[in-house]
C-alpha cells in the first residue's frame, strides 16, 4: 500500500510539473481574482473522477477545439461602418458586401444577404446576414451584424473566403438522394428549393445537395457533394 | 366527445382573441395520422408530412391540418401549452412568437413511441418524446406525449429549441450545442417558475418557492438539476468538462451534458451564493430567475452558430451591459457566476466615449488562407481607457476567435516565472524520487488491492493465495453469443457495465433500448453481482425485476434480460 501511494504520488507531482510547464502564466487566485480560474486547466486532469464517483472519459477546461475550425474563418471584427439614414436592410446588406469586397473577405461572386432582424439589445440592432456565392447559400452561414446608431460596428460569424466553385452540378439531385439515402437508416427529402448550396469547412469547399431527415432521437441534415456524388458531411439539427 | 370537443373549441377561441395579432397554432394529432396509414406511416411519409407543413408540398396529408378530432384531452393539453408560452415569449422576452414575427408554431399531439421502443409505432406507452424541428425558415413543430405535454419546462425547453433555431440556429454539437440545449433549459424552467407564481404580469415578480423549480423532469423522474447537474451524470464546472465523440452514442459531443455547467452558471446568477459542490470561489449575488434570463436570452440573441462558451460569456456580458449598464449589480453577478463555473475569462465591453467617431478601416489586407484557423482582425478603433472595474486584471486570450479589445499583459512575468521554474524542478525532483522508491514492488500486487470493490467490507485475500489458485472462468451468453468476463476488471469498483454508450460502457450493446450504463457486473470474492445502474427500461433475472441501484448475486445458470430485449445467460 505504502508503494501505490508512492507511486500515485510520484505520478502526481510529475504531471503537476508538466502542468505547470505548459501552463502560460502562473496564475494565483488571490491575485487576479477567480476571472483566471478556468484560464487552464492541466491536461493531466483528464482521468479526474467526476462528482458521483464515475469514470469520466476526456475532459478539458478550455476552448473546444473540435468545435472548430468552423467554415474558413470566423472572425469578430470591428467595422465600424456608416450607414445612410433610413436605408433599408438589403442597403445595409450590400454596404457591408461592399466593404468586406473591398477588404479582400469576400469575392466578387460574394455577397451577404439580410437575412432578418432579431430585435434589439440595448443600444444595439441585432440583424443577421448570410452568405451567397454565385447566387447560391452557404450552408449553416448565417452571420450577427451589430449596429448602433446607424453604423455597423461590428461583424460576427463564419465567413467563407475564397470560395470559388463551379456552381452547376454534374450530380443530379435524384442521384444525390439515392446516395444521401444509402448512407441513413431513414429516408431523406430535399428542403428544395434551396437543396443546391455551398458547403465551406475546415478550409475545404464543396457544391452540394442539402436533404434532410431524421427519426425521433434526432434530425440530421445529410449534405451530398454535386460533383463527386458522395456523402461531406452529416449534420445533426436537433435531438430529444 | 361532444363535451371535449366543446371544451377545445372554447380554448380555441380564447387563446385566437388572446393574441389577435398572432397565428392559431397548427394542431396534429399523430394518432389520427397513424390511423389513416394503416397504423404505420412510413418514415418517407411522415418526413413528407413535415415540409408539407411549410407549405412547400401539397397532397393529401395537407388535410390534417386544424383537425381537431381524436384525442381531446391531448389536443386541450396542447392548445392550452401553446397559448402559454405564446404568453410567457411575449410578457418575459416581448416576443411575438418564437421568431419574434408571429410563426405559427406547429404542434403535433399523441405521438407516443412505442413500449419497444421503435420510433414511428403508434404505441400506448407514454414515454419521454419531445424535440423541436426547424427547417427553412418556416416549418416548426413540437412532438409531444400526453405525460410530457404536462412537463411545462419541457414544453418551454421545446420551444425555446424553435427560437434558437430561427435565431442563432446554433450548431448542434459541442460547445455550441451544449449552449443550445442550456439556454432552451434556463427558459424552460423559468417559464415553469412563472407558471407556478400564478402567470405574473410583471415577470420580476416570479416566486421560486422550491429548489425542484430548479429541475428538468423526465416521465417521473428529474432529468436535470441546475442547482447539482453532478446528480444526472453532468459537469457543473469548466473542470469536469467532458469531451465525447460528435456521434449519437457521444451525445453529439455532450450536447446535454456540458449544458451543466452553463446551467449552473444560470442558477446562481438568478439565486446567488457559491458554487454549490465546490462552496468555494467568488459569491454571487443572485439578481432572480427573470433578470437572469433577461441576460441569457440577450445574449442568446447575439450568437451566431458556432458560438461556443467562451464567445457566450462575451454575449452575455455585453447583453448585460447594454440592458443593465457599465458596473452594475447584474454585470458583476454574471461575471461572478461564470467565473465560478470555470468559464474562461472575457474583457467586459468598454464604456462608450462621449464623442467617440468611426475611424476610417485599417488597410491591411485580411489573412486568407483557408486551410487556417480563423483569422484575427485587430480592432481598428482603439479602445477608449474606461475599463469596467468589475476585473482588473485579464488572462491573456488563448483563442484568436474573438477580437475584442485586446487584455493587458498578466502579472506572471519575472518573479513569478522563476518561482515557476523552481516550483517545476522541485515537483520532477520529488515525483521522480517517489517513482524510484516504489519500482521495486510487483505490480501484481498492487493491483489486486487497488481493485477491491468499495464497497465490498470483506478483507481481501492474501496475494500467494490468489495467484496460486487458478482463475475461475465467468462465461456468460448475450443473446446466444458467448462472452468470456474479465475477472480483473470485474474486481475493481466500477466492474463491469453493460450499455449502449460507447464511451461509458464496457461491453457496448448497440439497442437504442439499452441505456447508456444499464447493467453493472462486480465480482466479489467469487460470487458476480448485477447491479441495474437505474437503466429506464430496467433488468429482470430469472422473470423478476431487480431494483435499481441494488446488487443482486448472479448465479450460474441464471438469465437476466435488458430492457425485455436483450438476454444475458451466465454458463460458468
Amino acid at each position: 500500500m505504502k508503494r501505490v501511494i508512492q507511486l500515485l504520488m510520484g505520478t502526481l507531482l510529475i504531471a503537476g510539473a508538466l502542468y505547470l510547464t505548459f501552463e502560460p502564466t502562473l496564475t494565483d487566485d488571490s491575485e487576479q481574482g477567480s476571472a483566471s480560474s478556468s484560464s487552464g486547466a492541466p491536461s493531466t486532469d483528464a482521468n479526474a473522477a467526476s462528482g458521483d464517483g464515475t469514470p469520466a472519459p476526456e475532459r478539458e477546461n478550455s476552448e473546444n477545439s473540435t468545435n472548430q475550425p468552423i467554415g474558413s474563418t470566423q472572425t469578430t471584427t470591428q467595422i465600424p461602418l456608416d450607414l445612410p439614414a433610413g436605408g433599408s436592410a438589403e442597403e445595409n446588406a450590400a454596404i457591408l458586401t461592399g466593404w468586406l469586397q473591398e477588404q479582400g473577405w469576400l469575392g466578387e461572386q460574394d455577397e451577404l444577404v439580410e437575412l432578418f432582424n432579431s430585435g434589439a439589445v440595448g443600444s444595439v440592432e441585432v440583424e443577421r446576414v448570410r452568405q451567397f456565392h454565385n447566387g447560391l447559400p452557404v450552408y449553416d452561414s448565417n452571420l450577427v451584424v451589430l449596429r448602433r446608431d446607424n453604423v455597423l460596428v461590428e461583424l460576427d460569424g463564419a465567413l467563407a473566403v475564397d470560395l470559388n466553385l463551379d456552381v452547376e452540378p454534374t450530380v443530379s439531385i435524384e442521384e444525390a438522394w439515392e446516395t444521401a439515402n444509402a448512407s441513413v437508416s431513414f429516408n431523406v427529402v430535399a428542403a428544395v428549393p434551396e437543396a443546391l448550396q455551398v458547403h465551406a469547412r475546415a478550409g475545404e469547399t464543396q457544391l452540394v445537395w442539402v436533404f434532410s431527415g431524421g427519426d425521433m432521437r434526432a434530425r440530421t441534415d445529410v449534405l451530398v457533394d454535386a460533383h463527386r456524388n458522395e456523402v461531406v458531411r452529416k449534420v445533426t439539427k436537433g435531438a430529444i | 366527445m361532444l363535451v371535449r370537443l366543446t371544451i377545445v373549441l372554447v380554448l380555441l377561441g380564447i387563446s385566437s382573441l388572446s393574441f389577435a395579432n398572432q397565428p392559431v397554432a397548427h394542431i396534429f394529432d399523430y394518432q389520427r395520422f397513424c390511423a389513416q396509414h394503416k397504423n404505420r406511416p412510413s418514415q418517407d411519409q411522415w418526413w413528407r408530412y413535415l415540409v408539407a407543413l411549410s407549405g412547400r408540398v401539397d397532397g393529401d396529408i395537407l388535410v390534417y391540418q386544424n383537425r381537431l378530432e381524436g384525442n381531446g384531452e391531448s389536443l386541450v393539453m396542447a392548445i392550452s401549452q401553446n397559448a402559454q408560452y405564446y404568453d410567457a415569449f411575449r410578457r418575459m422576452m416581448g416576443m411575438d412568437g418564437v421568431d419574434g414575427r408571429g410563426l405559427r408554431h406547429n404542434l403535433l399531439v399523441n405521438m407516443n413511441r412505442g413500449s419497444n421502443g421503435e420510433p414511428f409505432e403508434c404505441g400506448d406507452g407514454d414515454v419521454f418524446d419531445a424535440m423541436s424541428v426547424r427547417q427553412g425558415d418556416e416549418l416548426s413543430f413540437d412532438a409531444f406525449s400526453k405525460t410530457t405535454m404536462a412537463l411545462e419546462e419541457v414544453v418551454g425547453h421545446e420551444a425555446y429549441h424553435a427560437f434558437i433555431g430561427y435565431n442563432s440556429a446554433l450548431e448542434y454539437e459541442f460547445q455550441s450545442g451544449a449552449l443550445n440545449e442550456a439556454l432552451a433549459d434556463a427558459f424552460g424552467v423559468v417559464f415553469r417558475q412563472w407558471l407556478e407564481s400564478g402567470r405574473p404580469n410583471n415577470p420580476a415578480d416570479i416566486q421560486v418557492r422550491s429548489d425542484a423549480l430548479w429541475q428538468l423532469r423526465d416521465v417521473g423522474q428529474p432529468l436535470r438539476d441546475m442547482i447539482s447537474p453532478n446528480n444526472h451524470d453532468q459537469p457543473d464546472h469548466m473542470n469536469q468538462y467532458i469531451k465525447l465523440p460528435n456521434t449519437p452514442d457521444g451525445d453529439w459531443g455532450g450536447v446535454h451534458y456540458n449544458s451543466g455547467i452553463i446551467n449552473h452558471a444560470f442558477y446562481l446568477l438568478a439565486e446567488g451564493g457559491q458554487h454549490r459542490r465546490l462552496g468555494s470561489g467568488p459569491s454571487v449575488n443572485g439578481i432572480g430567475p427573470y433578470r437572469a434570463l433577461s441576460i441569457w436570452h440577450s445574449g442568446a440573441t447575439l450568437m451566431h452558430p458556432y458560438t461556443d462558451f467562451r464567445d457566450a460569456r462575451e454575449k452575455f456580458q455585453l447583453a448585460a451591459v447594454e440592458l443593465f449598464g457599465h458596473g452594475s449589480t447584474e454585470v458583476q453577478s454574471l461575471v461572478d457566476a461564470l467565473d465560478a463555473v470555470g468559464i474562461q475569462f472575457v474583457p467586459l465591453p468598454q464604456a462608450p466615449a462621449s464623442n467617440s467617431q468611426p475611424t476610417e478601416p485599417a488597410e491591411t489586407p485580411p489573412v486568407v488562407d483557408p486551410v487556417a484557423d480563423p483569422v484575427v482582425v485587430p480592432p481598428q478603433n482603439d479602445p477608449i481607457p474606461a475599463p469596467d472595474p468589475v476585473v482588473t486584471t485579464p488572462t491573456p486570450h488563448p483563442d484568436p476567435v474573438v477580437n475584442a479589445p485586446q487584455p493587458t499583459e498578466p502579472v506572471a512575468s519575472g518573479e513569478s516565472n522563476s518561482r515557476r521554474w523552481w516550483l517545476i524542478g522541485l515537483l520532477l525532483a520529488a515525483g521522480g524520487a517517489l517513482l524510484w522508491l516504489s519500482r521495486r514492488q510487483p505490480f501484481a500486487e498492487v493491483t489486486n488491492q487497488a481493485a477491491s470493490p468499495a464497497w465490498n467490507g470483506s478483507e481481501p485475500k492474501p496475494l500467494r493465495e490468489r495467484v496460486n489458485r487458478s482463475a475461475p472462468s465467468y462465461k456468460i451468453h448475450i443473446d446466444g453469443a458467448k462472452l468470456y468476463l474479465e475477472e480483473s476488471l470485474m474486481r475493481t469498483k466500477d466492474g463491469q457495465v453493460f450499455g449502449r454508450s460507447q464511451s461509458f460502457s464496457h461491453i457496448v450493446i448497440a439497442n437504442t433500448a439499452i441505456s447508456r450504463r444499464h447493467l453493472r457486473v462486480c465480482l466479489i470474492g467469487e460470487d458476480l453481482w448485477v447491479t441495474d445502474l437505474n437503466s429506464q427500461a430496467g433488468v429482470v433475472l430469472n422473470g423478476q425485476a431487480i431494483a435499481e441501484m441494488q446488487p443482486i448475486r448472479w448465479q450460474v445458470g441464471d438469465t437476466l434480460t435488458l430492457a425485455n430485449r436483450v438476454k444475458l445467460e451466465r454458463k460458468s
